[in-house]
């Protein structure tokens, strides 16, 4: 079959998977969101207190903390996946946790991925809130709390930019939940043969298994759909951004 | 300021840290109506055969349970298993279990089902592989072509086979035609196809992506080097107490069981006309002496001709340890042969055989290099200077020899011999034949099969001549009998019991070295 | 005349460079009091420390008969408002701008309401309530910023440069406007200025800051006609070019 037929068959069986809802590609575009979702929000929870730490306190060590989430945004994501893997294995200093191969640990790994991502851009973003608008609030009788609160206010967009840049670079992972989370589906034909619900299948590791099995629509169908998730996010970012 | 802030930012990490935890501990309490959850840790080609999801279906109803299959390649779903991350693994490589099963680390290591290995490549077979005679002799054309030959390179029981394969070529491949890729069965296959090179596989994933791509099997014919076993095994619980040792067994039971056996076989047939796997089942499983394995190829022609459709099938191991293979792993077997009949009659006391033969005498012979002029009796051993190589008594023979020695009068003589030096004891006797040729020593005892092998392979050593009083040839008895509990082919494993017990069966075994029985040999019940 | 604010021997240092010395001054309740000097003098610097933006080297600031140390900084703002050249506005509406000091004084929200519009009033940006402050033009946003300042009736209304960047129009409705802070709502006000002219207008008294020091400091009549000092008439009369 000539590679034009290949690549449109392909394509046309792909989007007949995603319009009849398939389960299998279903269950593993759920585990992408929740995974990942999951990963950003608490990724948030602690991205703000420590961005925010970091542009109005004073302490020792806030300089390598700094050094620290500026190397976090550069970790390449095996890495991370190897560590916690390492240490989530049941030989290893946590295995008593039995979290290997879950979406927990995947969730695990990709907050460590992203938590500096959303530092780093929430700090750039409550650094570019201008200096005249911090001595107003001071000048209009405000504490330093005052201050945070308006600086949070003015960088508010920024905010979500950080946000929704850390749920793009989750969604997009693959080397560390592939580590961490063993890319396993159930038995079952669900969606066909060899096709079971998702456990710890996210679209980028099916991807990876799905092309590697010969399973070419299936992959497509995968790719369709995660990067419909990521220019979905890329497109609010870019909103949110145009709006600061 | 700093306090709260800083205080929320542990929150949050601990929160993070410790959903994860809770979630867990509350699974693993839950009892009754959650599906339990077994992790299988396993090769790819019995993932992407996809055979795994109609065989576990059932499993998971039965005992509400659901089944996390792991596919990575058979050395790395082993390192998964022995990482405790897996509950049961299923791989194809003997060597690679036998050593993790030696280490500890896995139990009740049991037979699956099988299939063969396939050398597959682009229909105009430029490196005419077609004619070999073997499967190393194929690899052999291949890298004398230099045509593109694609590795798994991921340590996968396929990988390993195929480096056993080079190693018996005596080929280390390198060169731009030689690539390792570095993963699982399918896309080796797809890289070999885009590359219109060789590879090897195993038939099931072979047949399951045949439509998918113009590579064709080229060869497939070798039974001793394309055999590809299944075996399954359970994590050992004393090293991982988290691992669900319980539905583990559970499932190798199953995996075992004639219902599951009926699946495997089956499977494929109608998809691709044919079976991907042959379930252990359909196999008559001979469990025999290592110092028997010589004569295999011999005893399968003369069987082949009494019973042409059996499917006869030999497991190679030191007897004492196929005894623990059957008496405490539950080792499937039809036949047991070890080289002591003793081994039976154990057996025979926990009620697993109920009657058993003596089939054949093995006897000792006293061997030296062959230019060597120090040892022309059994005597001059005791003589200062000479030096003797023999077993430990580790191994069956090494007690043997020192029964042959007392018998003689000598062995106070060779204790003290051993003391100063000149008695060198090795882990297994099959070393002998070589040291001798090398000189490490100028006389030592081996088997009498052993001698007449190292003959037939023109090994420079030569027999000297003993009194057959001392020769050990009543004392030393293989056995063969049916593992009645166990074996679910008994008239074809009676029929290679009768065989082996005729003229042809004790001819055969005559001509590699062991003693005929007289009369029928019967010796229990 | 009621000493509101009394500045002692204040002096500053940036580093090694000293930039203010031996300071004193004192600023009566209700006047419009005026700095002039050349660009650079510290004139911008003196307004912030008075604001404890900036930290004195040495000296003692005293309000309404009390010193004032840096760690009672808040309650000396609260009492205080202060615009720049640029107002700074908040990415919200008109309304929430100007409401601000009072959000954070956590006035209830009717009293709230009632003084946003007569400080809108005031400035002559009535109705201008749910308008997008990041939309007002140049003049509009300052004017915003006079609202917000007054909203809260502090004593002492720092303005430092505030029509430098307006074009003539509005320069006049803002001296008009603070004019009628001064004399609706009675409050003091402190600004820098390099406009004399300006100065001249609206200013009751006036200093001149001339290398780093105060070296005059008069009613605006006596300072512009008969000026104690040369370097003051030099400098009135434009004879420093900077």
């Amino acid at each position: 079959m000539s590679s034009l037929d290949f690549l449109s068959q392909g394509i046309i069986q792909a989007f007949t998977l995603i319009v009849n809802l398939n389960p299998y590609i279903l269950s593993i575009t759920e585990v992408s969101i929740k995974v990942s979702g999951t990963a950003t929000i608490l990724a948030t929870l602690t991205a703000l207190p420590l961005a925010f730490a970091i542009a109005f306190l004073k302490f020792r060590g806030k300089q390598a903390l700094i050094t620290l989430v500026n190397t976090g945004m550069g970790l390449p994501s095996v890495f991370v996946g190897l560590f916690i893997f390492v240490m989530l294995v049941p030989v290893g200093p946590f295995g008593f946790l039995n979290m290997i191969y879950t979406k927990k640990a995947m969730i695990l790994a990709q907050y460590i991925l992203i938590v500096p991502v959303i530092t780093g851009i929430t700090l750039a973003a409550i650094k570019a809130v201008p200096v005249l608008i911090i001595e107003t609030v001071y000048t209009l009788g405000g504490t330093q709390k005052d201050v945070v609160i308006a600086t949070l206010r003015e960088a508010k967009f920024g905010i979500i930019t950080a946000f929704l840049a850390g749920l793009g670079r989750a969604l997009a992972e693959v080397g560390a939940i592939l580590i961490v989370g063993g890319n396993i589906a159930y038995t079952g034909s669900i969606g066909g043969i060899g096709e079971g619900l998702s456990y710890t299948r996210s679209l980028t590791t099916a991807i990876t298994s799905e092309t590697s099995k010969g399973d070419i629509s299936t992959s497509i169908a995968l790719g369709i759909i995660l990067i419909s998730l990521v220019l979905s996010v890329n497109i609010l970012a870019n909103y949110f951004q145009r709006r600061d | 300021m700093k306090n709260i802030v800083a205080k929320i930012i542990l929150i949050s990490i601990l929160i993070t840290l410790f959903a994860g935890c809770i979630q867990e501990e509350s699974r693993t309490t839950q009892i009754s109506s959650a599906p339990q959850e077994l992790r299988l840790s396993t090769t790819t080609s019995t993932c992407d055969t996809k055979l795994l999801d109609v065989l576990n279906e059932k499993f998971e109803e039965t005992n509400n349970v659901k089944i996390l299959t792991i596919c990575e390649g058979t050395g790395k779903a082993i390192a998964t298993g022995e990482l405790g991350a897996a509950d049961v693994v299923m791989v194809h490589s003997i060597p690679a279990e036998l050593q993790a099963v030696a280490n500890g680390n896995f139990i009740n290591r049991r037979y699956m089902m099988y299939n063969y290995f396939v050398i597959i490549g682009p229909e105009n077979d430029p490196a005419g592989i077609r004619d070999a005679g073997n499967a190393v002799d194929a690899f052999t054309k291949i890298a004398a072509k230099q045509s593109y030959f694609i590795s798994r390179g991921d340590d996968s029981g396929t990988h390993k086979m195929e480096k056993s394969i080079w190693n018996a070529a005596d080929i280390t491949p390198s060169g731009t035609w030689y690539q390792s890729v570095g993963k699982g069965m399918g896309e080796t296959i797809i890289t070999a196809n885009t590359q219109e090179g060789y590879t090897l596989s195993d038939r099931g994933t072979y047949l399951a992506m045949k439509d998918k791509i113009s590579l064709r099997i080229l060869f497939e014919s070798d039974q001793t080097y394309l055999f590809n076993p299944y075996h399954v095994m359970a994590v050992n619980a004393s090293k991982f107490p988290n691992v669900k040792y319980d539905l583990a067994i559970k499932y190798i039971d199953y995996v075992t069981s004639s219902y599951a056996q009926d699946i495997i076989r089956n499977y494929g047939k109608d998809t691709y006309g044919e079976a991907l796997f042959i379930p252990e089942e359909d196999v008559l499983k001979v469990l025999a002496a290592g110092s028997l394995k010589y004569a295999e190829k011999d005893i399968r022609s003369g069987f082949t001709v009494t019973a042409p459709g059996a499917n006869l099938q030999f497991v190679f191991q030191p007897s004492g340890k196929l005894e623990d293979w059957i008496y405490i792993d539950r080792y499937p077997v039809d036949v047991f042969f070890p080289a002591d009949t003793n081994n039976l009659k154990n057996l025979e006391n926990y009620g697993m055989v109920k009657e058993y033969h003596t089939v054949a005498h093995n006897a000792l012979v006293l061997v030296k290099g062959k230019n060597n002029t120090n040892v022309s009796t059994l005597e001059d051993l005791t003589k200062p200077g000479v030096r003797i190589i023999i077993a430990k008594t580790s191994d069956a023979i090494g007690g043997y020899t020192e029964q042959m020695f007392t018998n003689a009068g000598i062995m106070d003589t060779i204790r003290e011999k051993e003391t100063i030096g000149e008695v060198i004891r090795v882990e297994s006797a099959t070393t002998i034949p070589d040291e001798l040729v090398k000189g490490t020593a100028d006389a030592g005892i081996i088997y009498q099969n052993e001698f007449v092998e190292a003959q037939k392979t023109g090994k420079a050593i030569e027999k000297v001549t003993i009194d057959p009083e001392y020769d050990m040839h009543d004392s030393i008895n293989y056995g063969i009998g049916i593992v009645d509990t166990l074996s679910s082919r008994k008239s074809e494993g009676d029929a290679f019991i009768l065989f082996m017990l005729s003229d042809d069966g004790q001819l055969i075994l005559q001509n590699h070295g062991f003693i005929p029985v007289e009369g029928d040999g019967k010796t229990s019940n | 005349m009621e000493d509101l604010f009394r500045i002692e021997n204040l002096g500053k240092y940036f580093g090694n460079k000293e930039v203010l010395k031996n300071i004193h001054l004192t600023i009566y309740r209700g006047e419009i009091f005026a700095f002039i000097g050349p660009s650079g003098v510290g004139k911008t610097t003196l307004l912030r420390i008075f604001n404890f933006l900036e930290m004195p080297t040495s000296g003692r600031l005293i309000f309404d008969g009390n010193e004032y140390a840096i760690h009672q900084k808040n309650s000396i703002r609260r009492r205080m408002s202060m615009l720049f050249q640029r107002p700074g506005v908040f990415n919200t509406s008109v309304f929430n701008n100007v409401a601000y000091g009072l959000i954070i004084r956590s006035v209830d929200k009717k009293t709230i309401g009632k003084k946003v519009t007569d400080a809108l009033n005031l400035v002559g940006l009535s109705g201008y309530e749910k308008q997008k402050a990041s939309t007002l033009s140049g003049g509009e946003a300052q004017r915003m910023a006079f609202a917000r300042a007054i909203v809260y009736q502090p004593d002492i209304l720092l303005l430092d440069e505030p029509t430098a960047n307006l074009d003539p129009a509005h320069v006049a409705k803002i001296e008009d406007i603070i004019k009628q802070i001064r004399s609706e709502l009675g409050t003091t006000i402190i600004m820098a200025s390099h406009n004399i002219n300006q100065v001249r207008r609206i200013a009751d008294r006036v200093g001149i800051l001339l290398n780093q020091e105060l070296i005059e400091v008069n009613t605006k009549e006596q300072i512009f006609t008969h000026p104690n000092d040369t370097r003051s008439s030099a400098f009135i009369n434009g004879d420093f070019i900077y």
